[in-house]
């Protein structure tokens, strides 16, 4: 273990990685001690039209919007939204599929069967439309938005622990566990898990930048994270007509950040993944949704 | 191959009847009454009831569950809230533009993947190769919005080549955008997935062999390496094709293009639920049926595979 | 004395992996005449392999580089050699076969369009003149219905089979030399023989010279003319092979051959040799086998042996014959 994270620190790409999502995280947590305003205030009240669209600057670092707000301040709030919808909607999407995966894996038969069943339809089914049709017709709500997209991406986690428990269920320790009577629960909890967490871990890690660019296309559409709490898509929908006759700041650091923090998470899940699940190769972790 | 063709289809039946039913009960468990929306805010209560009888949505879920089933079957989706007009008629005219949009895409995601992930794969550890990399790599993180806004600003504002939004006369000079904004991230990914996928290859004994037979490198990459790196990007390009015939919404909606996409959102927002149905059930067929054309693809690239995905080892 | 067609002269063949030099050949020295077969054996990981690749100008595939030394064939210094007049020559008149026939044959292309682009390439036929030529090598070299194998992938044929099959590619221009590297350790035994068989024979009729790189004296003794022995990336003797195993010299030969069972003279125990070879990382110095060898004394601590004619067309680097 030593030897593979002294690897893990050598690796350039994943060092990057984890430096991006560290910075935005911490920007995000410490929001109000680094930034100079609050993301909703419009300084136009106070300040007149000439706090409009000024370009960065000393006093704004990435400019202000039509309404005089301080656009860093905007994109560092944003971070919140963005990180709080990827955690927590991987939280569910692990919370599902590592459930159902690790019960179609374990038990098979008619149990897995169905569960297999399920995967495959929510597979076939078109994902943002999907999304999009729950945000639009449930009450608004953040939780909500956790749940609509932890749904859409369960499917693939169980289909994940599904093999992983395949593999690993026929191996001694398992045996000499059930050869001593534990429950079924018990020994999936105690000695399957376990074992299979790495590549779980390293799928989530390249998840979550497939949920934040998803997240950010909702608001892009203008079904996320509702007005003026800042995000970064709806940012960029605002900013859209602005960056082509000039005054480019206003979606371009939105757009940088979403880039940066999606960035962030690719590097950081190659990198476990070369250190945790080496035979695993490359082909699908990043093929994200957005 | 027929015989399997025809169990994968077989397959696929449980797999679509699913999906049907959560978008039926999707649909159905919404607050909000599709008769009002119909009707209009003014109307009175019988007429909103009269509308409600007409559409059935009076009836118990379940009978009208086993009417849309027996309509999927008839190839009857009932008709649109909106505008009283068939569903499979109001899908199809949208149908044609966002084929062409995901067909170009993803042609142009291959093309350009592939030859750039083999150009970066032949010269590993190459400027070229780090440039690769790294604009796969900004490829694969920016949001396909993102990247259409780069686009507009680079190819309309700056260079002033192309119109920015709108069909026009439908012609393809106003797909040009559309198309390299959607195909840019599949780009990216199959430029990554060549790249690695030809390294592995690139070290194998059969193209040691090949170098010994005095093969010039253009044969022995193209000829015998890429073949051999091919299943996961044909893979990949199907899925992705799948999802851009779905997931084009965000792509639709930036330039303005009526298609699937297009009409799934704005069907969204206007509670026609009979044409989220039909899209949805589109949908899930096209996913299935891209998908059972890419495993039909595969021994085409490697002959040891059968019919069946399985690779037979001797 | 045949015509001298190859000449390996000093070859230093180095890999450099992770910052490490793994001196895999260092210094090495043989000759090949005209029709000459010479068997190359030591044990794996001597540096034969990389030999082979080194003549064949195929050692950058392996994140390898020559790093001194010449390789004369036919009088061209092939080192020196545009990578394109290289190409020319691999697989015309210089070719190789490999070890793996399960792997060294492309899984997704057909026999026929393996064998076939040989000829296109070197020859400059055309698809369908090279798929008749393809036929009727694939015949020469004792494939059962060409036709209809050159229609068929690698996976439908037996491991016997495929390595006719590389053999048919390799000597599908009539080449003047043909390294073969560990043709037959792959195969069952009866096969072995068999694809021996049709390697001398396919000599004979070509009237090319081999070079048989081994590591199973039993293969050796009953193919080549001449052997060289290697170790740790040297030749440490080279011989007639009825020299070599009447009367070996070199301490490693010696061993090599009596850890053979049925190999050695009669009465001798069935000895082998004592440890492990050296790590090409770290080889000791002076005599390279001076760590396993009952016969060291002070001076094979501190100086390598020279590689010195000892007899009748005889060379060995042992300092227990450079005394005399």
């Amino acid at each position: 273990m030593e030897n593979a994270w002294s690897r893990f620190l050598k690796n350039k790409p994943a060092m990057a990685g984890l430096f991006l999502v560290t910075v935005i995280a911490l920007a995000a947590v410490f929001a109000p001690y680094i930034t100079r305003y609050q993301p909703t205030e419009q300084l136009i009240w106070t300040e007149g039209s000439k706090v409009q669209l000024v370009p960065p600057c000393s006093r704004f670092w990435f400019g202000t919007d039509i309404y005089g707000r301080d656009m860093f301040s905007r994109v560092v709030y944003g971070a919140r939204a963005s990180l709080l919808i990827g955690t927590a909607s991987t939280a569910i999407s692990l919370l599902i599929g590592i459930t159902l995966g690790a019960l179609a894996g374990y038990y098979g038969g008619v149990v897995d069967d169905i569960i297999s069943w399920l995967a495959n339809v929510f597979f076939a089914f078109p994902f943002i439309l999907f999304v999009l049709a729950l945000v639009a017709y449930l009450p608004p709500g953040l939780p909500l938005m956790y749940a609509a997209i932890g749904i859409v991406n369960w499917a693939g986690v169980a289909r994940l622990v599904r093999g992983q428990v395949l593999s690993v269920r026929e191996k001694e320790y398992v045996e000499a566990a059930e050869a001593l009577g534990g429950s079924g629960a018990r020994i999936i909890i105690r000695h399957i898990l376990p074992n299979i967490m790495a590549p779980v871990l390293v799928q989530a890690t390249l998840g979550m930048g497939g949920i934040i660019m998803l997240e950010s296309s909702l608001s892009f559409l203008g079904f996320g994270i509702q007005p003026p709490t800042p995000s970064w898509g709806y940012e960029i929908a605002q900013g859209r007509q602005y960056l082509l006759t000039g005054a480019w700041w206003w979606s371009a650091f939105p757009g940088m950040a979403i880039m940066a923090l999606v960035m962030g998470f690719n590097l950081l899940g190659d990198g476990l993944r070369d250190l945790l699940d080496p035979r695993n190769d490359d082909a699908y972790g990043w093929w994200g949704r957005g | 191959m027929a015989i399997y063709t025809i169990k994968r289809l077989l397959a696929a039946v449980p797999v679509v009847i699913g999906v049907i039913a959560v978008v039926f009960i999707l649909t159905s468990i919404v607050p909000g009454d599709p008769a009002r929306l119909i009707a209009g805010k003014t109307a009175d209560p019988e007429t909103i009831q009269r509308i409600r009888e007409e559409l059935g949505l009076n009836r118990p879920l379940w009978e009208q569950f086993t009417d849309f089933f027996k309509g999927v079957l008839t190839f009857d989706l009932g008709r649109s809230y909106r505008n009283n007009r068939p569903v499979t008629q109001v899908i199809m005219e949208r149908l044609p533009l966002t084929a062409k949009l995901a067909v170009s895409s993803t042609a142009l995601a291959v093309v350009t993947g592939v030859s750039l992930g083999v150009v970066s794969a032949v010269k590993k550890d190459s400027m070229l190769d780090h440039g690769g990399r790294v604009l796969a790599l900004l490829g694969i993180s920016a949001p396909s919005f993102w990247i259409g806004l780069m686009v507009v600003l680079l190819f309309c504002v700056k260079l002033r080549w192309i119109p920015g939004t709108g069909t026009g006369d439908g012609g393809w000079l106003y797909l040009v955008l559309p198309v390299i904004t959607l195909g840019m991230r599949p780009a990216a990914f199959i430029t990554r997935l060549t790249r690695s996928g030809m390294l592995e290859v690139l070290e194998q004994d059969y193209i040691q062999t090949a170098w010994a037979k005095g093969l010039p490198g253009r044969a022995v990459v193209l000829g015998h390496a890429l073949k051999n790196a091919m299943i996961p990007v044909a893979t990949v390009a199907g899925t992705c094709m799948a999802e851009m015939m779905g997931g084009a919404i965000v792509v639709e909606q930036f330039f303005s293009l009526p298609g699937v996409g297009r009409l799934g959102l704005e069907a969204i927002l206007a509670r026609d639920f009979p044409v989220i149905r039909g899209q949805v059930l589109l949908l899930a067929l096209v996913f299935v049926a891209v998908n059972l054309l890419v495993d039909l693809t595969y021994p085409l690239f490697d002959p040891r595979i059968k019919y069946g995905g399985k690779r037979r080892h001797e | 004395m045949g015509e001298r067609i190859l000449a390996v002269r000093g070859l230093k063949t180095h890999y450099y992996i992770g910052g490490r030099v793994i001196k895999a050949v260092d210094g090495l020295d043989f000759d090949l005449e005209r029709g000459e077969t010479l068997g190359i054996v030591g044990e794996s990981g001597c540096g034969k392999s990389t030999a082979a690749l080194s003549v064949m100008g195929l050692i950058s595939l392996r994140a390898g580089r020559v790093v001194g030394g010449q390789v004369l064939f036919k009088g061209k210094s092939l080192l020196a050699l545009p990578g394109e007049e290289m190409r020319r020559i691999r697989g015309s008149e210089m070719s190789m076969i490999f070890q793996e026939p399960m792997t060294s044959l492309n899984p997704v292309l057909t026999i026929g369009r393996q064998v076939s682009e040989v000829f296109m390439v070197h020859k400059g036929m055309s698809r369908r003149e090279a798929l008749d030529e393809a036929v009727k090598i694939l015949s020469q070299v004792g494939i059962p219905a060409p036709g209809q194998m050159i229609r068929e992938y690698p996976h439908r044929l037996s491991g016997g089979m495929r390595q006719r099959a590389m053999i048919a590619m390799a000597i599908a221009c009539g080449p003047d030399v043909l390294i073969a590297d560990e043709p037959t350790s792959e195969l069952d035994v009866t096969v072995q023989d068999q694809v021996l068989r049709l390697l001398r024979e396919l000599k004979e009729r070509i009237g090319m010279a081999m070079v048989l790189i081994t590591h199973d004296l039993g293969v050796v003794a009953e193919t080549v003319q001449n052997v060289l022995v290697m170790y740790a990336g040297r030749a440490v003797e080279y011989s007639d092979v009825s020299g070599l195993f009447n009367e070996p010299m070199h301490p490693y030969t010696k061993g090599l051959i009596a850890s053979v069972p049925g190999l050695g003279k009669a009465g001798e125990k069935l000895g082998g040799i004592k440890g492990e070879p050296p790590s090409p990382l770290d080889l000791p110095g002076g005599c390279r086998f001076h760590p396993r060898c009952e016969h060291a004394r002070e001076i094979c601590r501190i100086h390598e042996p020279e590689l010195v004619r000892v007899g009748d067309g005889r060379l060995c680097a042992c300092h227990l014959y450079n005394d005399w």
